[in-house]
C-alpha cells in the first residue's frame, strides 16, 4: 500500500473520519516505517566496499611473497584481521545502531578471518581440503552475524555454506568411488535461522529479508541432491523428492505470508512453480519413465537409502503444509500444483504394473495445471495468469509434437484445440473487460 | 544483553586470533624441532582459490604393502611409522590405523586408494603434496620439478620435518639445492 499523503490525513481529520491524533500516530508509523532511501544506498555501498576489500586482500595474498621472511608474512596475515577486529569494536562502542557501519564492518572481518588462515596454509604449505578450510572459515564467522549484527554477513555465510556442502557433496561424487553427505551443511544452515526468523517478524519488508529468501530458496535447491550420493538406484524417486520441495517452495509463496509480496520479493513461489513444471514436463516423455525407471530385481532396497527417508519426509511436510496452512486459512486456495508430487509417485508405482498409464497421468495433470492458471486468470481479470497457463498448455503441446508415439491425428487435434483456446480465451477476456467499462460508464 | 555483546566479541576475536596462532605454533614446533626426512618424489598448473598457486608433488614412499591380507578402506586415517634408507632417503616401515608408541617416527595419512587386484597393497596420501609458491615462480618451478624428475641421475625430493604424527614441508630439493634456486629470474 502506498503511504497516504499529508493532504490526504488533513482531508480524512477535516471530513471527521478520523481525529488528529490519529492522524499524527498514522504519519509517525509511516515515517518510523520507511528506510530513508539515500541511507539504503550508502549501506550497500558500504558493504559492496568491504565486499571488494576483502576479495582484494585474498588475491594478494593468494600472490604469495616469497621474498618475505615467515616471519614478516605471519605479521601480515594478522594485520587484515586486527584492523577489521578493531574497526568492527570501535562500531560495537561508537556506532552501534549504525546499520552501514556494522553490515560494512562485519563484510570486512568476514573476509580478514579467510586471509589469515589463507596466508598461513600457504606458509607452512598446509594442504588441507578445500571444504576444511571452509568449514573453519564458517565457524569462525558466524557469531558476527548475531553480534554485530550484520545481515550481509548472514548472506555471505549461507552462501560460503552452500559452496562447501558442494564441495563435500557432489565433488566427492566424481572423484572418488567414496561419498560424504554434507551434514555439517544442515548445523550451519540452522545457526543462521534465528536471524532469518527475526527478519521475518520484524523487518518483512527489508531488502535484506527479501535477499535471504532467495539465498536459502537456491541453496536448498542446489544442496538436496547432495544428500542422494553418487550411487542411489532410484534416480525416479529422486525426481519426487525435487518437485516435492519445489511444491513446498509454492505452498510457502501462497501462503497470507508471502502473497502480498511483488513477485520479484516472492523466491518461494517463483522459484516453486518454475521448478514443478519443468520437473514435469521432463516426466511426461513416457520415455524417460522407461528409461530411468529401470529393472529393480537386483537393487539394493529402497529403504536402506537415506535419500528415500528424504523423499518420504518431503511428501509428508508438502502434506501437513497442505492440511495446517488451509486449516488457519493462510492458503490462498487448493491449487493442482501442491498436489502433484502425489500424482507422479502414483504414476512411478504405476509404472512398474501398467507402463502406459504413468504418460497419460502426467500429461493430464499438465493439461490440469494449465487450465487451473486460466480459470484464475480469468476469475481474477489478470491477464497475465491467463495466458500463463495458455503458455503451459502450448510448451505440452511443442513437446507433445515431437512424440512419435502419438498418432499424427491426434497431435493435430490437440494443436487446433490449444492454438484456438489462445484466442478464444484473451477475446474474451478483452470483451469482458470492455463490458465492465461500459457498465462502469452508464452507470 | 547489551553489556555482554562487547565481551562475547572479545571472546570470539581471541578465538579468531587462536585458530591461526594455533596452526602457526604448531608448525613452528614440527620445523624446529621435528627430524628431518627427504621424500624422494616421481614425475607428475594448480591453483587454489584462497591460497594461489602451488606445484604438486608425488612421491615414491606412498604405497604399502602389507605380508598378508588388510581390513583398510579408502579414505581411512592411518598412522605411517618411517625409517630412511640406505641413502638416507624416507622409507615405510609399518602402517597403522593406531597411534604408535612413542620412539617411533611416525605421520598422519590417508588411505588414498585400497588396490582390489592386489588385496595386500594399499595406496597413500600425505597430509603435505603441495609446495606453495609465488604466483609467476610456481608454473616455472612446475617445469623444473618435471624435468629434474625426467632425469635418472637427479635427486628430486621434498624435505620434510616431522613430529609426533605432525608434518610440515620445508623446501623441495633437487640434487641437495632447494628448487628456489633452480628459478631463472
Amino acid at each position: 500500500m502506498a503511504p497516504i499523503s499529508l493532504p490526504d490525513l488533513q482531508e480524512l481529520v477535516e471530513a471527521g473520519i478520523i481525529t488528529p491524533e490519529t492522524a499524527g500516530n498514522i504519519k509517525e508509523w509511516y515515517e518510523q516505517k520507511k528506510e530513508p532511501g539515500s541511507n539504503r544506498f550508502i549501506l550497500v555501498f558500504g558493504i559492496f566496499g568491504s565486499l571488494l576489500v576483502g576479495l582484494g586482500i585474498i588475491l594478494l595474498v593468494g600472490h604469495n611473497w616469497d621474498q618475505f621472511s615467515r616471519l614478516i608474512k605471519t605479521f601480515f596475515s594478522f594485520l587484515p584481521l586486527l584492523l577489521a577486529q578493531v574497526i568492527c569494536l570501535f562500531v560495537l562502542f561508537r556506532k552501534k545502531d549504525n546499520a552501514v557501519w556494522s553490515e560494512s564492518s562485519a563484510v570486512f572481518l568476514f573476509f580478514s578471518i579467510a586471509a589469515s588462515m589463507a596466508l598461513i596454509s600457504q606458509v607452512y604449505h598446509v594442504n588441507g581440503s578445500l571444504s576444511s578450510f571452509l568449514l573453519t572459515w564458517l565457524l569462525l564467522s558466524f557469531p558476527l552475524i548475531y553480534i554485530m549484527p550484520s545481515s550481509g554477513v548472514s548472506l555471505l555465510y549461507i552462501g560460503v555454506s552452500t559452496w562447501y556442502g558442494v564441495e563435500i557433496g557432489y565433488f566427492g561424487m566424481f572423484n572418488s568411488n567414496h561419498t560424504e553427505m554434507p551434514y555439517w551443511f544442515l548445523i550451519l544452515l540452522a545457526l543462521t535461522f534465528p536471524h532469518y526468523y527475526l527478519l521475518w517478524k520484524n523487518r518483512k519488508e527489508s531488502n535484506f529479508f527479501t535477499l535471504h529468501n532467495w539465498v536459502i530458496a537456491v541453496s536448498l535447491i542446489i544442496m538436496l541432491g547432495t544428500f542422494m550420493g553418487s550411487r542411489y538406484p532410484y534416480p525416479e524417486w529422486a525426481f519426487v523428492g525435487y518437485l516435492t520441495l519445489f511444491s513446498i517452495f509454492y505452498g510457502i509463496g501462497r501462503s497470507v505470508y508471502f502473497t502480498r509480496s511483488k513477485a520479484i520479493a516472492n523466491p518461494f513461489l517463483l522459484l516453486g512453480i518454475a521448478g514443478v513444471i519443468v520437473i514435469l514436463m521432463i516426466w511426461s516423455f513416457g520415455e524417460v519413465g522407461k528409461e530411468i525407471v529401470a529393472d529393480h530385481s537386483n537393487k539394493t532396497a529402497f529403504f536402506t537409502w537415506l535419500f528415500s527417508y528424504i523423499t518420504i519426509a518431503l511428501l509428508i511436510v508438502n502434506c501437513l503444509l497442505i492440511f495446517v496452512l488451509q486449516k488457519s486459512k493462510a492458503l490462498i486456495n487448493y491449487s493442482p500444483v501442491e498436489i502433484s508430487p502425489f500424482i507422479m509417485a502414483l504414476s512411478i508405482l504405476a509404472i512398474s504394473h501398467f507402463p502406459p498409464v504413468a504418460p497419460f497421468m502426467i500429461n493430464g495433470w499438465i493439461l490440469l495445471i494449465g487450465l487451473y492458471y486460466v480459470r484464475m486468470g480469468s476469475r481474477e481479470n489478470h491477464l497475465g495468469i491467463l495466458n500463463f497457463g495458455l503458455l503451459i498448455i502450448l510448451t505440452l503441446a511443442v513437446i507433445r509434437f515431437f512424440d512419435d508415439s502419438i498418432p499424427f491425428v491426434w497431435r493435430g487435434l490437440f494443436f487446433l484445440v490449444t492454438g484456438a483456446g489462445f484466442f478464444i480465451a484473451n477475446y474474451w477476456m478483452l470483451r469482458k473487460r470492455k463490458q465492465a467499462i461500459n457498465q462502469n460508464h452508464l452507470s | 544483553m547489551k553489556k555482554l555483546i562487547i565481551p562475547v566479541f572479545i571472546a570470539l576475536a581471541f578465538i579468531q586470533w587462536w585458530v591461526p596462532a594455533r596452526m602457526i605454533i604448531r608448525n613452528e614446533t614440527v620445523l624446529k624441532k621435528g627430524v628431518p626426512y627427504k621424500f624422494l618424489t616421481e614425475p607428475v598448473d594448480p591453483a587454489d582459490p584462497f591460497r594461489g598457486k602451488y606445484i604438486s608433488l608425488n612421491f615414491k614412499a606412498d604405497e604399502f604393502i602389507f605380508p598378508g591380507k588388510h581390513e583398510f578402506t579408502t579414505g581411512q586415517e592411518v598412522f605411517i611409522a618411517l625409517t630412511k634408507d640406505d641413502s638416507g632417503y624416507a622409507k615405510i616401515t609399518w602402517l597403522s590405523d593406531k597411534e604408535p608408541a612413542s620412539g617411533s617416527e611416525y605421520v598422519k595419512a590417508i588411505i588414498s586408494y585400497v588396490d582390489y587386484d592386489n588385496r595386500k597393497k594399499v595406496h597413500i596420501a600425505y597430509p603435505f603434496d603441495k609446495y606453495y609458491m609465488e604466483e609467476y615462480s610456481a608454473p616455472r618451478a612446475e617445469i623444473v620439478y618435471r624435468k629434474s624428475n625426467r632425469e635418472i641421475k637427479n635427486r628430486t625430493y621434498a624435505l620434510v620435518k616431522i613430529l609426533k604424527g605432525d608434518a610440515v614441508m620445508e623446501d623441495v630439493l633437487i640434487n641437495d639445492t632447494s628448487i628456489h634456486k633452480y628459478i631463472p629470474r
